[in-house]
Protein backbone atom coordinates (compact mmCIF):
# COMPACT_ATOMS: atom_id res chain seq x y z
CA UNK A 1 0.00 0.00 0.00
CA UNK A 2 1.15 3.99 -0.82
CA UNK A 3 0.00 5.72 1.72
CA UNK A 4 -1.64 8.75 0.85
CA UNK A 5 0.92 11.09 2.34
CA UNK A 6 3.43 9.60 0.22
CA UNK A 7 1.53 10.92 -3.17
CA UNK A 8 1.30 14.24 -1.66
CA UNK A 9 3.61 16.14 -4.56
CA UNK A 10 5.33 18.25 -2.39
CA UNK A 11 6.62 15.53 -0.87
CA UNK A 12 7.99 14.13 -3.83
CA UNK A 13 9.68 17.61 -4.93
CA UNK A 14 11.02 17.85 -1.41
CA UNK A 15 12.89 14.26 -1.91
CA UNK A 16 14.71 15.49 -5.02
CA UNK A 17 15.20 19.23 -4.20
CA UNK A 18 18.52 18.12 -1.64
CA UNK A 19 19.77 21.58 -1.31
CA UNK A 20 16.83 23.12 -0.82
CA UNK A 21 15.48 20.67 2.08
CA UNK A 22 16.99 22.95 5.06
CA UNK A 23 14.96 26.47 4.12
CA UNK A 24 11.80 24.25 3.36
CA UNK A 25 12.05 22.69 6.46
CA UNK A 26 12.50 26.28 8.29
CA UNK A 27 9.57 27.38 6.45
CA UNK A 28 7.66 24.10 7.52
CA UNK A 29 8.33 24.84 11.26
CA UNK A 30 7.59 27.94 10.92
CA UNK A 31 4.16 27.72 9.52
CA UNK A 32 3.58 25.11 12.97
CA UNK A 33 4.90 27.56 15.07
CA UNK A 34 2.51 29.99 13.89
CA UNK A 35 -0.60 27.64 13.71
CA UNK A 36 0.63 26.44 17.40
CA UNK A 37 0.74 29.42 18.84
CA UNK A 38 -3.05 30.80 17.58
CA UNK A 39 -4.57 27.04 18.73
CA UNK A 40 -2.52 28.54 22.53
CA UNK A 41 -4.01 32.07 21.86
CA UNK A 42 -7.31 29.86 21.64
CA UNK A 43 -7.09 28.00 24.72
CA UNK A 44 -6.32 31.05 27.00
CA UNK A 45 -8.72 32.65 25.28
CA UNK A 46 -11.26 29.96 26.54
CA UNK A 47 -9.84 29.97 30.40
CA UNK A 48 -10.95 33.45 30.06
CA UNK A 49 -14.65 32.80 29.19
CA UNK A 50 -14.51 29.63 31.31
CA UNK A 51 -13.80 31.97 34.37
CA UNK A 52 -16.96 34.12 33.15
CA UNK A 53 -18.71 31.03 33.52
CA UNK A 54 -17.48 30.11 36.91
CA UNK A 55 -18.63 33.93 38.01
CA UNK A 56 -21.84 33.78 36.55
CA UNK A 57 -22.22 30.45 38.45
CA UNK A 58 -21.31 31.68 42.12
CA UNK A 59 -23.33 34.68 41.74
CA UNK A 60 -26.23 32.51 40.85
CA UNK A 61 -26.82 33.44 37.35
CA UNK A 62 -27.28 30.46 35.88
CA UNK A 63 -29.28 31.47 33.16
CA UNK A 64 -26.30 33.57 31.61
CA UNK A 65 -24.10 30.64 32.76
CA UNK A 66 -25.71 28.63 30.64
CA UNK A 67 -25.37 30.96 27.58
CA UNK A 68 -21.65 31.93 28.38
CA UNK A 69 -21.01 28.15 28.64
CA UNK A 70 -22.28 27.42 25.00
CA UNK A 71 -20.54 30.35 23.75
CA UNK A 72 -17.53 28.39 25.10
CA UNK A 73 -18.08 25.39 23.52
CA UNK A 74 -18.75 27.27 20.04
CA UNK A 75 -15.12 28.43 20.73
CA UNK A 76 -13.96 25.33 21.38
CA UNK A 77 -15.53 23.50 17.58
CA UNK A 78 -14.03 27.23 16.24
CA UNK A 79 -10.75 26.22 17.01
CA UNK A 80 -11.38 23.10 14.62
CA UNK A 81 -10.17 24.31 11.12
CA UNK A 82 -6.74 25.37 12.37
CA UNK A 83 -6.46 22.10 14.40
CA UNK A 84 -6.69 20.32 11.41
CA UNK A 85 -4.17 22.33 9.36
CA UNK A 86 -1.66 22.26 11.96
CA UNK A 87 -2.10 18.06 12.00
CA UNK A 88 -1.32 18.47 8.41
CA UNK A 89 1.30 20.73 9.04
CA UNK A 90 3.08 18.67 11.73
CA UNK A 91 3.05 15.27 9.77
CA UNK A 92 4.55 17.33 6.74
CA UNK A 93 7.50 18.93 8.86
CA UNK A 94 8.42 15.73 10.75
CA UNK A 95 8.06 13.78 7.51
CA UNK A 96 10.46 16.28 6.21
CA UNK A 97 12.64 16.68 8.89
CA UNK A 98 12.88 12.40 8.67
CA UNK A 99 13.76 12.69 5.14
CA UNK A 100 16.49 15.04 5.51
CA UNK A 101 18.26 12.22 7.32
CA UNK A 102 21.46 10.80 5.54
CA UNK A 103 20.02 7.47 4.43
CA UNK A 104 16.74 7.98 4.87
CA UNK A 105 14.92 5.31 2.39
CA UNK A 106 10.86 5.46 1.80
CA UNK A 107 8.51 3.17 2.96
CA UNK A 108 7.27 2.78 -0.83
CA UNK A 109 11.15 1.34 -1.59
CA UNK A 110 11.69 -0.73 1.18
CA UNK A 111 11.84 -4.52 0.38
CA UNK A 112 8.77 -6.40 0.31
CA UNK A 113 9.04 -8.11 3.74
CA UNK A 114 8.54 -4.72 5.11
CA UNK A 115 5.14 -3.87 3.27
CA UNK A 116 2.67 -3.93 5.81
CA UNK A 117 4.18 -1.78 8.43
CA UNK A 118 2.01 0.51 10.38
CA UNK A 119 3.08 4.19 10.28
CA UNK A 120 0.30 5.43 12.34
CA UNK A 121 -0.90 8.52 10.55
CA UNK A 122 1.01 8.13 7.87
CA UNK A 123 -0.58 5.19 6.86
CA UNK A 124 -4.15 6.22 6.55
CA UNK A 125 -4.75 5.43 2.90
CA UNK A 126 -6.61 8.74 1.77
CA UNK A 127 -6.24 11.97 3.36
CA UNK A 128 -10.33 12.03 4.29
CA UNK A 129 -9.91 9.05 6.95
CA UNK A 130 -7.69 11.33 8.68
CA UNK A 131 -10.16 14.29 8.58
CA UNK A 132 -12.71 11.34 9.73
CA UNK A 133 -10.32 10.66 12.87
CA UNK A 134 -10.05 14.16 14.05
CA UNK A 135 -13.84 14.84 13.27
CA UNK A 136 -14.60 11.93 15.24
CA UNK A 137 -12.95 14.47 18.33
CA UNK A 138 -14.69 17.25 17.75
CA UNK A 139 -17.68 17.94 19.49
CA UNK A 140 -16.32 17.66 23.42
CA UNK A 141 -20.10 18.15 23.90
CA UNK A 142 -21.66 15.96 21.87
CA UNK A 143 -19.40 13.11 23.83
CA UNK A 144 -21.46 14.11 26.88
CA UNK A 145 -24.98 13.99 25.23
CA UNK A 146 -25.52 17.76 24.96
CA UNK A 147 -26.36 19.78 21.29
CA UNK A 148 -25.30 23.05 21.00
CA UNK A 149 -26.61 23.16 17.29
CA UNK B 1 9.88 -3.39 -13.24
CA UNK B 2 10.14 -5.35 -9.14
CA UNK B 3 12.72 -4.75 -6.98
CA UNK B 4 15.11 -7.61 -6.71
CA UNK B 5 14.97 -9.27 -3.12
CA UNK B 6 17.38 -7.97 -0.55
CA UNK B 7 19.07 -11.36 -0.42
CA UNK B 8 19.98 -11.37 -4.06
CA UNK B 9 21.12 -7.87 -4.41
CA UNK B 10 23.49 -8.36 -1.20
CA UNK B 11 24.58 -11.68 -2.55
CA UNK B 12 25.21 -10.06 -6.24
CA UNK B 13 27.52 -7.47 -4.82
CA UNK B 14 31.39 -7.85 -5.17
CA UNK B 15 33.11 -8.07 -1.74
CA UNK B 16 34.05 -4.23 -2.35
CA UNK B 17 30.64 -3.20 -2.53
CA UNK B 18 29.94 -4.93 0.01
CA UNK B 19 32.09 -3.70 2.55
CA UNK B 20 30.72 0.01 1.10
CA UNK B 21 27.48 -1.24 2.01
CA UNK B 22 28.03 -2.17 4.97
CA UNK B 23 29.73 1.04 5.99
CA UNK B 24 27.30 2.83 5.06
CA UNK B 25 24.37 0.70 6.46
CA UNK B 26 25.91 1.09 10.03
CA UNK B 27 26.33 4.95 9.86
CA UNK B 28 22.71 4.99 8.75
CA UNK B 29 21.83 2.49 11.27
CA UNK B 30 23.46 5.20 13.84
CA UNK B 31 21.90 8.21 12.49
CA UNK B 32 18.35 6.46 13.01
CA UNK B 33 19.42 5.19 16.59
CA UNK B 34 20.22 8.86 17.48
CA UNK B 35 16.59 9.60 15.70
CA UNK B 36 14.55 7.07 17.44
CA UNK B 37 15.76 8.34 21.24
CA UNK B 38 15.52 11.64 19.91
CA UNK B 39 11.50 10.77 18.92
CA UNK B 40 11.09 8.87 22.30
CA UNK B 41 12.58 11.38 24.39
CA UNK B 42 9.57 14.04 22.60
CA UNK B 43 6.98 11.66 23.41
CA UNK B 44 8.03 11.51 27.06
CA UNK B 45 7.63 15.34 27.44
CA UNK B 46 4.41 14.90 25.62
CA UNK B 47 2.88 12.53 27.64
CA UNK B 48 3.96 13.96 30.57
CA UNK B 49 2.52 17.41 29.81
CA UNK B 50 -0.66 15.09 28.67
CA UNK B 51 -1.20 13.91 32.14
CA UNK B 52 -0.42 17.55 33.77
CA UNK B 53 -3.70 18.79 31.46
CA UNK B 54 -5.79 15.71 32.19
CA UNK B 55 -5.25 16.45 36.51
CA UNK B 56 -5.92 19.84 35.64
CA UNK B 57 -9.20 18.89 33.98
CA UNK B 58 -10.26 16.36 36.71
CA UNK B 59 -9.16 18.90 39.61
CA UNK B 60 -11.39 21.56 37.77
CA UNK B 61 -14.25 19.06 37.60
CA UNK B 62 -14.00 17.70 41.34
CA UNK B 63 -14.41 21.24 42.01
CA UNK B 64 -17.32 21.58 40.14
CA UNK B 65 -15.64 24.19 37.52
CA UNK B 66 -16.87 22.48 34.84
CA UNK B 67 -16.46 25.09 31.87
CA UNK B 68 -12.56 25.40 33.43
CA UNK B 69 -12.27 21.96 32.54
CA UNK B 70 -13.69 21.90 28.97
CA UNK B 71 -11.50 25.16 28.60
CA UNK B 72 -8.52 22.95 29.07
CA UNK B 73 -9.99 20.43 26.12
CA UNK B 74 -8.51 22.14 23.52
CA UNK B 75 -4.65 21.93 25.00
CA UNK B 76 -5.19 18.97 25.75
CA UNK B 77 -6.51 18.14 22.43
CA UNK B 78 -3.30 19.70 21.17
CA UNK B 79 -1.33 17.75 22.84
CA UNK B 80 -3.00 14.47 21.45
CA UNK B 81 -2.23 15.99 18.37
CA UNK B 82 1.47 16.03 18.92
CA UNK B 83 1.42 12.39 20.12
CA UNK B 84 -0.24 10.77 17.14
CA UNK B 85 2.03 12.79 15.02
CA UNK B 86 5.31 11.70 16.83
CA UNK B 87 3.86 8.06 16.90
CA UNK B 88 4.08 8.05 13.51
CA UNK B 89 6.89 9.64 13.39
CA UNK B 90 8.60 7.48 15.05
CA UNK B 91 7.15 4.67 13.24
CA UNK B 92 9.03 5.68 9.98
CA UNK B 93 12.25 6.52 11.88
CA UNK B 94 12.13 3.09 13.00
CA UNK B 95 11.19 1.01 9.94
CA UNK B 96 14.46 3.10 8.48
CA UNK B 97 16.38 1.55 11.55
CA UNK B 98 14.96 -1.77 11.10
CA UNK B 99 15.86 -1.59 7.61
CA UNK B 100 19.22 -0.84 8.06
CA UNK B 101 19.61 -3.29 10.69
CA UNK B 102 18.00 -5.90 8.38
CA UNK B 103 20.63 -4.98 5.82
CA UNK B 104 23.58 -5.64 7.91
CA UNK B 105 21.87 -8.79 9.79
CA UNK B 106 21.55 -10.29 6.19
CA UNK B 107 24.87 -9.43 4.60
CA UNK B 108 26.40 -11.21 7.72
CA UNK B 109 24.23 -14.30 7.36
CA UNK B 110 25.47 -14.47 3.38
CA UNK B 111 29.15 -13.81 4.61
CA UNK B 112 28.66 -16.78 6.82
CA UNK B 113 26.83 -18.97 3.84
CA UNK B 114 23.24 -18.49 5.51
CA UNK B 115 20.99 -18.98 2.82
CA UNK B 116 17.75 -16.75 2.87
CA UNK B 117 14.41 -16.36 1.09
CA UNK B 118 11.37 -14.51 1.46
CA UNK B 119 9.98 -16.65 4.10
CA UNK B 120 12.89 -15.89 6.25
CA UNK B 121 13.19 -12.38 5.45
CA UNK B 122 9.76 -12.09 6.46
CA UNK B 123 9.98 -14.10 9.87
CA UNK B 124 13.18 -11.63 10.51
CA UNK B 125 10.41 -8.48 10.45
CA UNK B 126 9.65 -7.89 13.62
CA UNK B 127 5.26 -8.10 14.67
CA UNK B 128 5.40 -5.13 16.82
CA UNK B 129 6.04 -3.01 13.27
CA UNK B 130 3.23 -4.10 12.10
CA UNK B 131 0.93 -3.91 14.88
CA UNK B 132 2.21 -1.47 17.17
CA UNK B 133 0.23 1.62 15.62
CA UNK B 134 -3.31 0.99 14.73
CA UNK B 135 -4.51 0.20 18.51
CA UNK B 136 -3.52 3.25 20.11
CA UNK B 137 -4.03 5.57 16.63
CA UNK B 138 -7.93 4.20 16.14
CA UNK B 139 -8.34 4.22 19.86
CA UNK B 140 -7.71 7.49 20.26
CA UNK B 141 -10.39 9.46 21.96
CA UNK B 142 -9.52 13.11 23.03
CA UNK B 143 -12.83 13.55 25.44
CA UNK B 144 -12.85 10.04 27.25
CA UNK B 145 -12.04 11.97 30.37
CA UNK B 146 -15.24 13.76 30.12
CA UNK B 147 -17.24 10.94 29.63
CA UNK B 148 -16.18 10.05 33.05
CA UNK B 149 -18.43 13.07 34.59
CA UNK B 150 -20.95 13.01 31.97
CA UNK B 151 -23.40 13.07 34.94
CA UNK B 152 -22.24 16.06 36.05
CA UNK B 153 -21.15 18.09 32.76
CA UNK B 154 -25.05 17.38 31.61
CA UNK B 155 -26.40 18.61 34.61
CA UNK B 156 -24.76 22.04 34.71
CA UNK B 157 -25.28 22.51 30.62
CA UNK B 158 -29.18 21.13 30.88
CA UNK B 159 -31.23 23.02 27.98
CA UNK B 160 -33.03 26.37 29.26
CA UNK B 161 -36.22 25.80 30.99
CA UNK B 162 -35.11 22.42 32.61
CA UNK B 163 -32.00 23.44 34.88
CA UNK B 164 -34.47 26.12 36.69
Amino acid sequence: MIPWFYSIEGLRKFQKQKRKQEKKIHEQRDNVNQQRMILNEKADALKISAKEVSRRVNRGDKHRATEAMMSLAFDLQNAEPVLTNYVNNLLLLRVYEIMHLEGYVDPTTLPEAMADIDYGLYSLSTEDELRDLLRQATDPLAIIGIDVK
Amino acid sequence: MARKPLWQEIEEMSPRERVNSVKQHNQNLTRFMTATSESVDKLSVIRKAIKKSEKKIIDALERDKQAEAISEILRLRVLRVDEMVELSALSLIRSNRFYNKLVLDVTRGIEANVKYDAESIQSMVPEDLNQLLSNSVEATDFYDILSNYKGKIREFVQPEGDSE
